[in-house]
């Protein structure tokens, strides 16, 4: 049983599995991701390439050396972090509170929810339901703070599940090599090495007062790790330049009109948080999710703005162009990002008066009786229906 | 056939060629200069298909025959040379091109001449000579506010608008605007164009002084003959906005304000403010005003008090502050006046006095700032 509970997930090789689920044939393949230029360094590599010594930070003429018959490839990093906000969006779905420590890794605090739902098979679930739904192998460690997940996600790689009950941190540190842990590079453990501390165990009984004058104040902290002791939070993850809204049908429909008030109500509700909170907007993205639970978005930049129109316009045409199956719709969604503060810039040409007027009322009328106190006529049907708590 | 040119006299004329030299060329030959030689007279052409310009001059040769050298290794050679007679032979036989040097010998492959797109011959409807250096300030004075977004394709150009007895010039990308009226009586009935911004930086190059530019108009194309130049311009065929119909007639709050001092102030303060918005606020009462921005995502403010003319009720302004500091940039008076009606609307920005002969307005679009949340 866990007082504390911390889950560290950490995807498995992330780059390499994303180009085999990109290529199926390169699955169980050496593969090496990194510059192939003259000084490339090995970003990352396939667990077949492991086997030849090849790691990742080596350069890549070494590694071509150790393994002349890997693949090598230049890595897309557009397309992992598509996929890594895929994961996150899963993750997100499930945790109640998460951070997103890179492009690779989480931490979940668990803590509270061993007596309910199992500390273990919650986060069983979690991954495979990040593995059904993106395809991405990952690895976790549990125990009761992030420095000994972390240490005990990456032991058990690849496809971990390492458990460490409470009150085991320090016997399950104890034999592991110093440079295992986090914060000591390269120049620390050399010091240690030199000291005669090769393991965790040793540092962890040598006094904080003696590490202190050694390394200042990190050695407290390298005392503590050693220790088994990590008070650091899960600091939830934000993604603070977008704003955001999704709503999930009572129903599945094929109704575009219906969808379309719909978005366009989703919409003027985010323009109008992005006008109280005095932003501004330079992407607008739209999602759909099919009833197959398929989803798509499509995203689009355009000038800063927090204008209704300009909006709407973006959103609904958005939705056109990602709406082309006739399949019922279960889910739809509209993101704003790229935010900067600023004040709505008027156009010449195209603002009139009385727009920007009503523009300027009705945020008037919702700043003192709230979001729902009015709107667009067509927008009343959708808004009826789908829960008036989702607006 | 063979040419002997001054080094520098041919290098002058192929800087100016170089505008109608595109870096990613549509046919291999439009990298080439064409040399076209008939007697005591050299024309040399360039062209990326949107520009043609086609520049004259006086030789020494008795020969006749075209021939077509690599631009970028041509000018890029000339550069590197001080001033001195060079030979330029073309060799049909072996379509090999030879520039000889004080220093030496240059060899290139030439590209076949028959392959130059031919320009299109138009019978001009429409003729009219203007002032060049006088038509050109006014280009250069509009260019600044013309659109970047290559979605605003209508406004990517400058409005050329011929009067009986002016020429109305305009630029606006939706967020600011420029008009530029040069008094000139060339009887014209109302005949408008949209030329394209780069047409501005290429006139800037051979224009140097008073003497007439002739303008000679279709419906899809321009052509500017100054001196021993011809420069061949397709437009921009999109509706120009009604920009006349935007501009504000009853701004009757006047303020005025040194022109150099308010552009340092802005220059100073946007500094501090959001690099992507510049967002500033003016608040203007009793011959002040109180300029301040401020960017909370990196804790940056900064104001500043500058004295202006003014001494009506107080305005609480709100402007990006690039688009005062171009317009400001693009003025030459000592003092400009500002004139506003309300805080939400166009302000018009105008030089304190006219020069003669011409009459300049620009306009603003503000931030519209949110009213404060009532209790």
């Amino acid at each position: 049983m866990y007082d504390r509970a911390v889950l560290h997930m950490d995807l498995d090789s992330f780059f390499v599995s994303v180009e085999c689920l990109k290529n199926s044939e390169l699955a169980g393949k050496p593969l090496i991701i990194g510059g192939d230029g003259g000084r490339g360094v090995v970003s990352t590599c396939s667990y077949a390439a492991r086997k030849y010594g090849v790691h990742s930070a080596m350069p890549m003429k070494m590694a071509k050396r150790l393994c002349p018959d890997a693949v090598i490839l230049r890595g897309d990093m557009e397309e992992y972090s598509k996929y890594s906000h895929l994961v996150t969006d899963v993750v997100a779905e499930e945790a109640p509170v998460f951070e997103k420590a890179s492009i690779d890794e989480f931490y979940i605090d668990l803590t509270g929810m061993d007596k309910h739902f199992g500390c273990y098979k919650w986060s069983m679930k979690l991954t495979e339901k990040i593995f059904k739904e993106t395809g991405l192998p990952i690895s976790f460690g549990l125990s009761i703070n992030k420095l000994v997940s972390k240490i005990g996600a990456g032991e058990g790689k690849p496809l971990g599940r390492v458990i460490i009950n409470a009150g085991e941190e320090k016997s399950f540190l104890a034999p592991l090599s110093t440079s295992r842990m986090p914060g000591i590079g390269k120049e620390t453990y050399k010091r240690l090495s030199f000291m005669g501390v090769r393991t965790i165990g040793v540092l962890s009984e040598i006094p904080a007062k003696l590490l202190e004058r050694e390394f200042g104040k990190s050695g407290i902290l390298l005392s503590q790790h050693a220790n088994g002791i990590d008070k650091s939070p899960v600091m939830p993850y934000t993604e603070q330049k977008s704003i955001s809204t999704e709503t999930t049908l009572s129903q599945d429909t094929v109704d575009i009109k219906y969808l379309r008030d719909l978005l366009s109500a989703m919409t003027d509700k985010l323009a109008y948080e992005l006008r109280s909170s005095g932003k501004l907007t330079s992407n607008v993205a739209v999602k759909i999710r099919y009833a197959d639970f398929n989803t798509f978005t499509k995203q689009r930049q355009i000038p800063y703005t927090s204008g209704d129109r300009v909006l709407q316009a973006a959103t609904l045409d958005l939705f056109d162009k990602l709406y082309d199956r006739r399949q019922m719709i279960r889910l739809i969604g509209v993101r704003f990002s790229g935010l900067v503060h600023g004040n709505y810039q008027m156009v010449l040409f195209e603002d009139n008066e009385s727009e920007l007027r009503l523009m300027e009322e009705t945020d008037h009328i919702r700043d003192r009786w709230g979001i729902k106190a009015i709107m667009r006529a067509n927008q009343l049907k959708p808004f009826k229906d789908s829960g008036k708590d989702k607006f | 056939m063979n040419l002997i040119i001054s080094s520098g006299e041919l290098y002058k004329m192929l800087q100016i060629g170089q505008n109608a030299i595109s870096a990613k060329p549509q046919y291999p030959i439009l990298a080439d200069f064409l040399f076209d030689i008939d007697g005591n007279i050299l024309t040399i052409t360039s062209s990326d298909l949107e520009f043609t310009i086609i520049s004259e001059t006086q030789i020494n040769s008795g020969n006749e025959g075209k021939f077509a050298f690599p631009a970028e290794i041509l000018i890029n050679t000339l550069r590197e040379m001080p001033e001195q007679p060079i030979e330029l032979i073309y060799d049909k036989e072996n379509n090999g091109l030879k520039m000889i040097s004080s220093y030496g010998e240059y060899q290139s492959g030439s590209n076949d001449i028959d392959d130059y797109p031919k320009i299109p011959e138009v019978d001009y409807s429409i003729k009219v000579a203007i002032p060049a250096g006088r038509f050109l300030k006014a280009l250069s004075t509009c260019s600044f506010a013309t659109a970047t977004d290559e979605i605003k394709t209508n406004m990517l150009g400058i409005s050329v608008n011929f009067q009986p007895d002016a020429v109305e010039i305009a630029a606006t990308d939706a967020h600011k605007m420029v008009k530029y009226t040069l008094f000139h009586r060339s009887g014209m009935e109302d005949t408008s164009f949209v030329l394209p911004k780069k047409a501005v930086s290429i006139l800037k190059h051979i224009i140097n002084d008073e003497e007439d530019l002739i303008i000679s108009l279709d419906k899809n194309q321009v052509l500017f003959e100054y001196k021993k130049h011809k420069i061949y311009c397709k437009l921009i065929n999109q509706p120009f906005p009604n920009y006349n119909s935007v501009i504000p007639l009853n701004n009757d709050k006047e303020i005025v304000v040194n022109r150099q001092e308010w552009l340092r102030s802005l220059k100073r303060i946007t500094l501090y403010g959001n690099r992507t918005t510049y967002q500033t606020s003016f608040l203007v009462k009793d011959n002040e005003i109180k300029i301040e921005t401020l960017d909370p995502d990196f804790s940056n403010a900064a104001s500043e008090v500058i004295k202006c003319q003014y001494t009506g009720e107080e305005l609480n302004l709100s402007y990006n502050a690039k688009f005062l500091i171009d317009s400001l940039s693009n003025l030459e008076s000592e003092e400009v006046k500002l004139a506003v009606s309300t805080a939400g609307r166009a302000a018009i920005l105008t030089p304190g006095e006219n020069e003669v002969g011409e009459n300049i307005l620009m306009l603003v679009m503000p931030v519209r700032t949110r009213k404060p949340i009532a209790d």
